[in-house]
C-alpha cells in the first residue's frame, strides 16, 4: 500500500459522509495497494500448479489491440454487429443471492426495472444483489460474516484472516478452474493472468478477479490546451524541466497553483523507486528504505514552498482534484489512467484537452518508469453452503465476463436498444433511464478485461492508448502484489498512515527531512519488518 | 416544585407481595421500554467476551481464540500512542465543556428573554439548520470559508495579503474543532433549555417584578435557578461522555493535520481495532471506557445530591 | 433602575432598556448571520449550473447563469428517492410514535420514586447509555429476533433512549406534587395519571424528545445499511448516501461507460442536504408551538 494510495482512501471517506459507520469500508481496490497482482511479463504465481489457463478470446477484434504492450485493447466505436458469446442461459433457474458494493445509485425495484427482469431472463435464474455503498463494505461484510449470511456469491471485503476466512466460508474452486478446467468459462479463461493471484490463496483458487491492472496505474495529466496557450511543452526531460514547468503553471495572485496535489509518485518515479517493493529473489525491501527519499523530498518540499501545489492539496476531498483540474485552476494532477473519462467529462471549457506528462529520469538519462497499476481490484467467492450450484454459479459469472463488443456485453453496460440506450454515431449512448436501471453493481460481480472506449469526444481514445502505450510496457511492477500478508492487512493501515502523515509533514516544511529515517525506522518496527518478511517467504513459496 | 419533600411511601418495611400489589401498574408501564432497553442494550452485551479474544467474524465466539486479558495491554502498558490519544481526548473535552456547553445556554435566555414570539421562532428556526448538516457537509463548509484557497484566502491573496493558514494548521486544529461543534450545534442544543424556561412559572417574575427585581435580578434570582436542575443533569451525562469526542468530525479532518495533534481515544479504537480487524482489543478499549464513565457519572451523581440537587436521580 | 418608576412588565419581566435591546440585536444578527451565510452558499451552489460550481472550485454564492436544477434532477429522477420518502415518512412516523410512547410511560414510571425496583430500574436505564454493546452482537441479536430485512429492524432497536428517558423522568418528577395528589385522591388510576394530567403537563418536553427522536430516525441508515438487503426498502438517507458515494473511484474510474455527464459532486452534496433538510424545516413549526408557552402556569392556577 503506498502512501499515493492512501490519500484517496480518506478523501473517498470523507466524501462518504457516514460517521463511525462510513469510514471502515475502504476496499483494497485502489490502484497499487499491496494485495492484487504481480506486473508486466514477469510472472511468478505460474509455477504453481493450479493456476487457471489463460485462453484469450478472439470472437471481437479491437480497432486499437494492447496485449503487445500489456495494457488494454481499445476500441473507436462499438461493433455493429455484436457477437453472441452465450448461447445457455447460465443460471439454474434458482435464485442467486449476491453480496457487492456499488458506488453508485441504487437501481429501482425490480417490478419497475425491465433492465433487472431481462437480466434475471439472460442469466436463467432471478438474481438479487444485495448492495452497500462501497465505503460501508467492511462493516457490512464483517457483520455478515458473522451472522452467516454472505450471499451464494460475495465479493471479498478487505479484511484480516482472509485465508482462513475463505476457508471456513468459501467454496473452492480449485477443481474447476484450475489449469485447463476453466476451459469450460471461456470468459473466466480470458482474465489476465496476473489477475487472479489476488484470488489464489495457499495453492487453492476461491474466487474470480475483478480485473484491473494498467489502467489503474498512476500518471501525471496535463491539460494540454493550457499549456499550449502559455507556449509550454508537454515534455520534460528532467528535475528542473519539472519545476520550471511548475513554476509557470502557477500564478499565486490568479489562485493558480500547478499541481492540484502534491506528485509525490511522480517524483518517486523520477527517481526510480521500486513499485512498493522490491526483491532479489530470497526477500522483499519496502521501498520506503529507498535512499534517494531525501533527495525527493527536497524537490517536493521546493514545490510546496515555492506555492505551485494547491493549498489545500491535504486538506481537500477527492472531487476537488477534478474540480481543480476541470476548471483550469492546478492544470496537472496525478491519477490513475482509468480516471480520465472523469477528467474529461468535469472539464467546463469545451476546448480542454488532456494529456499526460510521463516522469523523465532525474538526471535527464531518459524516461522514467512509473508503478504498474494492482492487477485486480478485488475478487469474488462462492459460499460453502452454496457448494452444490458451483458450476452455475461459475456459468453466471462467466456470464457478467463477456468482454467488450459482445452482445452480453452491450446489455450488461448498456441495457436494451431504444430502452436503456440509444445508438449514436453506431454508439451506445446511455438514456437518463439506463442510467439508473442497470446499476445492479454487476461490475463488482464479476467484468471482463478492462477497455478503452470513450466515444464522447473524438480522439481520445487513440490519445488515451498512446499515453499508456507509452508508460505502461515498462512500468515496475509490484513483485508482492496479489500475494497475502497478515501483518500487512491487519497493521498496514495505521503505520501507513503514520508514515503518510510524516510524510505530508515534510512536504509542507512542519518537519525536517531528517525526519524521514526516523519514521521509516518506527514504520519497520511497527511492524514494517514482519509483513516483509511475510511477503518474502509468500515471495518464496509462490514460485 | 419537585416531588422531592413530599414523603415517599413507607415503603422499605412492607413485604414485596403487598408493594407489588400496590406499585404493578408503574411496574406495568415501564415494563414495554425496560423490555426494549434490555432485549437490544443488555442483551447484547455478552458480545463484550470478545474483549478477552483475538475474535474474528469468520470463527464467531465460540470458536475464537482466547487471550486473557492480551487485549487490554495497550492500557496497562501506557501504549505512547495511546496515552497521546487519551490526553488529546481530555484537553478537547475540556475546552468543550467550558467553552461549548454554556454556549446554548446564553443563546437561549436571549430568545427567553425577547419579546416577540415570532422573532423567536424566526431565529430558533434559522440556527437549528446546521445541526441537520453531517459532518462532511461542516467540514466541506468550512473549507470552503477557511481553506487554503477559501473565501477569505482568495480575497487576501487576491489583494496581495498573505493567506491565513487555517485549516490543516496544526496549532489552530482545537480552535477549529471548537468553532465546528459550537457552529452546528449550539442552536440545537438550546431546545431543551428553552423548553425547560418556558415552564418556569410566570407569576413568579410578576412576584419579583413587583418587589422591584430588574431584569438582571430576576435572570440571576429566578431565571438561572430554573435551569440548574437541567444544567446539572446535562453535565452529569456529559461527563459519562467525556472519554468520547468528536469521532466522525476528527477522522474527517484527520489527514490534515496528523495523528498526534488530533488523535482522540475513538479514532484510535477506530484506527487500530476495526481497521486492523482488531475486534477484541476495541473491545477491550470499549469497556474500560464504559466503566470509568459509569464511574464518573456516579460519582457526579454523587456529588450533585452533596450540594443538595436532584442529579440524575437519588441515592 | 428604580422600583418607584410604574413598571411595564412582559411576561413578568420588565420592559428591556435600550442598551440591552441593541445589544440583543446586534448578538442575534451576527448569530443568524454565521449560519446563514453558509447556508446561502449550500443553496446557491445546488441551483448553479454545473459549469458554474466548476469554475468556482467549489461553493457559489450568487448563481450568475441562473438557476439550474440538474443535481436536483439528477437524483430525483430514478424513481427510487420518491420510494426512500415513503419508506423514510413510516419509519419516522411509526418509529417516533413508538418511541415517545416508551419512552414516555418509561419515564413517568421511574418518575414515580419509592415504588417498588425503582431506583434499580432506573440505574438500569443510566448504565445502558453508558455501555455500548458493538457493531457485530447487535446485529446477530437483530438476526436472532428474526428482524433481519424488516423495516422494524430499523425502527426498534433505537426506540428507546436512555437519555430521553432520564430527561422525561426528570421532568415528570419536577411536575408539581399537588397537583397529582389531588387526581390521586380523587382516585384516579396511575394510567389516568400519566396519560391526563402528567402528559399535558409536559407538553414542551414530550415536544422536544419526539424532536430528537424524530430527527434520529430520519437521519438514521446505519441500521437500514446493515439490516436491509433489499434496497427497494432502504430510507431516504441511505439512498442519498449513494448519490455522495457516487463516481467515488474503486480502483478505476467505473462511471466511464455511462456516457452522460453528471453534475459536479459539490452540486450533488448540496443537492442531497437540502433534501434531507426541507422536510424536516416544514414540520418544524407545528412541533415548535408545544413549548412556545408555559402550559404549567394554567395548570397550577386553575
Amino acid at each position: 500500500m503506498s502512501i499515493d494510495d492512501l490519500r484517496p482512501v480518506t478523501r473517498r471517506t470523507l466524501l462518504a459522509g457516514a460517521g463511525a459507520a462510513g469510514l471502515a469500508g475502504v476496499f483494497s481496490g485502489c490502484s497499487n495497494e499491496g494485495r492484487g497482482g504481480t506486473g508486466g511479463g514477469t510472472d511468478k504465481a505460474s509455477a504453481t500448479q493450479v493456476r487457471p489457463a489463460y485462453v484469450r478470446y478472439a470472437g471481437v477484434k479491437p480497432d486499437l489491440p494492447g496485449s503487445d504492450y500489456n495494457i488494454p485493447d481499445a476500441f473507436l466505436r462499438y461493433p455493429a454487429d455484436p457477437v453472441t458469446a452465450i448461447t445457455q442461459p447460465p443460471g439454474d433457474g434458482k435464485p442467486i443471492n449476491v453480496m457487492t458494493f456499488t458506488n453508485t445509485p441504487i437501481p429501482p425495484k425490480l417490478e419497475q426495472n425491465r433492465f433487472w427482469q431481462e437480466l434475471d431472463k439472460q442469466a436463467g435464474s432471478p438474481i438479487s444483489v444485495s448492495l452497500t455503498p462501497s465505503v460501508d463494505y467492511t462493516q457490512k461484510f464483517a457483520t455478515a460474516v458473522a451472522g452467516d449470511r454472505l450471499g451464494d456469491v460475495f465479493l471479498v471485503g478487505n479484511v484480516p484472516q482472509v485465508p482462513q476466512l475463505l476457508e471456513a466460508k468459501a467454496t473452492d474452486l480449485t477443481p474447476h478452474l484450475s489449469g485447463d478446467n476453466i476451459k469450460k468459462y471461456p470468459f473466466l479463461a480470458n482474465l489476465p493472468e496476473v489477475a487472479w493471484n489476488a484470488a489464489i490463496f495457499g495453492n487453492k483458487i476461491y474466487g474470480v478477479p475483478i480485473s484491473r491492472g494498467a489502467i489503474s496505474s498512476q500518471v501525471l495529466y496535463s491539460r494540454a490546451d493550457i499549456l499550449e496557450k502559455q507556449g509550454l511543452k508537454a515534455e520534460v526531460k528532467n528535475l528542473d524541466d519539472f519545476t520550471e514547468l511548475c513554476k509557470q503553471l502557477t500564478d499565486k495572485r490568479q489562485n493558480r497553483f500547478a499541481l492540484a496535489a502534491a506528485p509525490t509518485q511522480f517524483v518517486r518515479n523520477m527517481f526510480d523507486m521500486p513499485n512498493l517493493w522490491s526483491e532479489n529473489g530470497k526477500s522483499v525491501v519496502s521501498y520506503f528504505e529507498h535512499e534517494a527519499h531525501e533527495e525527493a523530498f527536497e524537490i517536493l518540499r521546493k514545490l510546496w514552498s515555492a506555492g505551485s501545489i494547491h493549498p489545500d492539496a491535504f486538506s481537500g476531498q477527492n472531487q476537488d482534484l477534478k474540480v481543480r483540474f476541470g476548471n483550469g485552476s492546478s492544470p496537472l494532477v496525478q491519477d490513475t489512467f482509468s480516471g480520465w473519462p472523469s477528467y474529461l467529462q468535469t472539464a467546463v471549457d469545451k476546448t480542454a484537452r488532456i494529456g499526460i506528462i510521463a516522469p523523465p529520469k532525474h538526471d535527464g538519462s531518459g524516461q522514467a518508469r512509473i508503478w504498474l497499476g494492482a492487477p485486480a481490484a478485488g475478487f469474488t467467492a462462492i459460499s460453502k453452503k452454496s457448494e452444490g450450484r458451483v458450476e452455475a454459479l461459475l456459468s453466471y459469472l462467466n456470464f457478467l465476463a463477456t468482454p467488450f463488443g459482445t452482445k452480453e456485453y452491450l446489455f450488461r453496460k448498456f441495457g436494451l436498444r431504444d430502452v436503456h440506450h440509444t445508438l449514436v454515431d453506431g454508439n451506445p449512448v446511455l438514456t437518463e433511464r439506463g442510467f439508473s436501471e442497470t446499476q445492479l453493481g454487476l461490475m463488482y460481480q464479476a467484468d471482463g478485461p478492462w477497455t478503452i472506449f470513450l466515444p464522447e469526444k473524438k480522439g481520445n481514445t487513440e490519445a488515451e492508448f498512446n499515453a499508456m502505450k507509452q508508460t505502461c510496457p515498462d512500468a515496475i511492477a509490484n513483485p508482492v502484489a496479489g500475494l497475502y500478508s497478515e501483518t500487512n492487512v491487519r497493521k498496514g493501515p495505521q503505520i501507513t498512515e503514520d508514515i503518510t502523515q510524516v510524510t505530508n509533514d515534510i512536504i509542507q516544511g512542519r518537519k525536517p527531512v531528517s525526519a524521514w529515517a526516523a519514521a521509516v525506522k518506527k514504520w519497520k518496527s511497527g511492524g514494517g519488518d514482519k509483513i516483509a518478511e511475510e511477503f518474502s517467504q509468500a515471495l518464496v513459496a509462490s514460485r | 416544585m419537585t416531588d422531592t419533600d413530599t414523603a415517599p411511601p413507607p415503603s422499605r418495611n412492607l413485604p414485596i407481595r403487598t408493594r407489588l400489589r400496590r406499585d404493578y401498574a408503574v411496574l406495568l408501564l415501564a415494563l414495554p421500554g425496560m423490555l426494549v432497553i434490555c432485549a437490544f442494550q443488555y442483551y447484547p452485551l455478552w458480545g463484550n467476551v470478545i474483549a478477552f479474544q483475538d475474535y474474528q467474524p469468520y470463527l464467531g465466539i465460540n470458536q475464537s481464540l482466547w487471550t486473557g486479558f492480551e487485549n487490554f495491554k495497550t492500557i496497562v502498558d501506557g501504549d505512547p500512542e495511546f496515552l497521546n490519544a487519551v490526553k488529546n481526548t481530555l484537553i478537547l473535552t475540556a475546552i468543550q465543556t467550558v467553552i461549548v456547553f454554556p454556549a446554548p445556554i446564553v443563546v437561549a435566555l436571549v430568545l427567553h428573554s425577547l419579546l416577540s414570539n415570532r422573532l423567536r421562532q424566526i431565529v430558533q428556526t434559522i440556527i437549528y439548520v446546521p445541526h441537520f448538516m453531517s459532518w462532511v457537509i461542516v467540514v466541506a463548509v468550512f473549507q470552503q470559508v477557511l481553506g487554503g484557497t477559501g473565501m477569505i484566502n482568495n480575497w487576501l491573496r487576491g489583494h496581495g495579503y498573505d493567506p491565513i493558514h487555517i485549516i490543516g494548521n496544526v496549532e489552530a486544529f482545537r480552535v477549529l474543532l471548537t468553532s465546528q461543534v459550537m457552529w452546528k450545534d449550539t442552536g440545537w442544543a438550546t431546545i431543551l433549555f428553552l423548553a425547560v424556561l418556558s415552564q418556569i412559572d410566570r407569576s413568579l417574575y410578576e412576584a419579583s417584578a413587583a418587589d422591584g427585581a430588574g431584569r438582571w435580578r430576576q435572570t440571576w434570582h429566578i431565571t438561572l435557578p430554573g435551569l440548574k436542575p437541567i444544567i446539572i443533569l446535562l453535565l452529569i451525562l456529559k461527563l459519562g461522555d467525556s472519554l468520547t469526542v468528536g469521532f466522525e468530525q476528527i477522522i474527517l479532518q484527520q489527514p490534515a493535520v496528523g495523528q498526534e495533534a488530533s488523535e482522540v481515544l475513538d479514532t484510535y479504537v477506530y484506527n487500530n481495532g476495526i481497521i486492523g480487524g482488531d475486534w477484541g482489543v476495541s473491545a477491550a478499549v470499549g469497556l474500560v471506557k464504559s466503566v470509568v464513565a459509569l464511574a464518573l457519572v456516579l460519582g457526579a451523581n454523587k456529588l450533585a445530591h452533596r450540594l443538595g440537587e436532584e442529579g440524575v436521580y437519588r441515592g | 433602575m428604580s422600583h418607584k418608576r410604574q413598571q411595564v412588565l412582559v411576561g413578568g419581566m420588565p420592559m428591556p432598556g435600550r442598551a440591552e435591546r441593541v445589544v440583543k440585536a446586534l448578538f442575534l444578527t451576527v448569530i443568524c448571520g454565521v449560519v446563514v451565510f453558509p447556508f446561502i452558499g449550500v443553496i446557491s451552489t445546488s441551483l448553479a449550473s454545473p459549469e458554474e460550481v466548476i469554475r468556482a472550485g467549489g461553493f457559489v454564492m450568487f448563481p450568475t447563469d441562473g438557476i439550474d436544477l440538474s443535481a436536483y434532477r439528477s437524483i430525483l429522477s430514478g424513481g427510487t428517492v420518491t420510494q426512500a420518502l415513503v419508506v423514510s415518512g413510516f419509519i419516522t412516523a411509526v418509529g417516533t410514535t413508538l418511541a415517545l410512547f416508551l419512552t414516555c410511560t418509561l419515564g413517568w414510571a421511574l418518575s414515580r420514586r419509592g415504588t417498588f425496583g425503582n431506583k434499580p430500574l432506573l440505574l438500569l436505564v443510566l448504565i445502558s447509555l453508558l455501555f455500548n454493546p458493538g457493531l457485530i452482537p447487535t446485529y446477530l441479536v437483530v438476526q436472532q429476533f428474526g428482524l433481519l430485512d424488516s423495516l422494524w429492524a430499523v425502527i426498534l432497536p433505537v426506540s428507546v433512549s436512555a437519555f430521553n428517558v432520564i430527561v422525561v423522568r426528570a421532568y415528570f418528577a419536577g411536575l408539581p406534587a399537588s397537583v397529582l395528589d389531588s387526581a390521586r385522591i380523587d382516585g384516579a388510576s396511575e394510567w389516568k395519571l400519566f396519560w391526563h394530567i402528567g402528559l399535558p403537563l409536559s407538553k414542551a418536553v414530550v415536544a422536544v424528545v419526539g424532536l430528537f427522536y424524530g430527527v434520529g430516525y430520519w437521519n438514521s441508515f446505519f441500521g437500514a445499511l446493515l439490516y436491509l438487503n433489499d434496497s427497494s426498502k432502504w430510507p431516504l438517507q441511505l439512498v442519498l448516501r449513494t448519490y455522495v458515494v457516487n463516481g467515488v473511484e474503486i480502483g478505476a474510474q467505473d462511471l466511464g461507460a455511462a456516457g452522460e455527464a453528471l453534475p459536479p459532486q459539490t452540486s450533488i452534496q448540496m443537492a442531497i442536504l437540502m433534501i434531507s433538510v426541507v422536510p424536516i424545516l416544514c414540520v418544524y413549526p407545528f412541533i415548535q408551538r408545544h413549548f412556545a408557552k408555559g402550559v404549567l402556569t394554567g395548570a397550577v392556577k386553575g
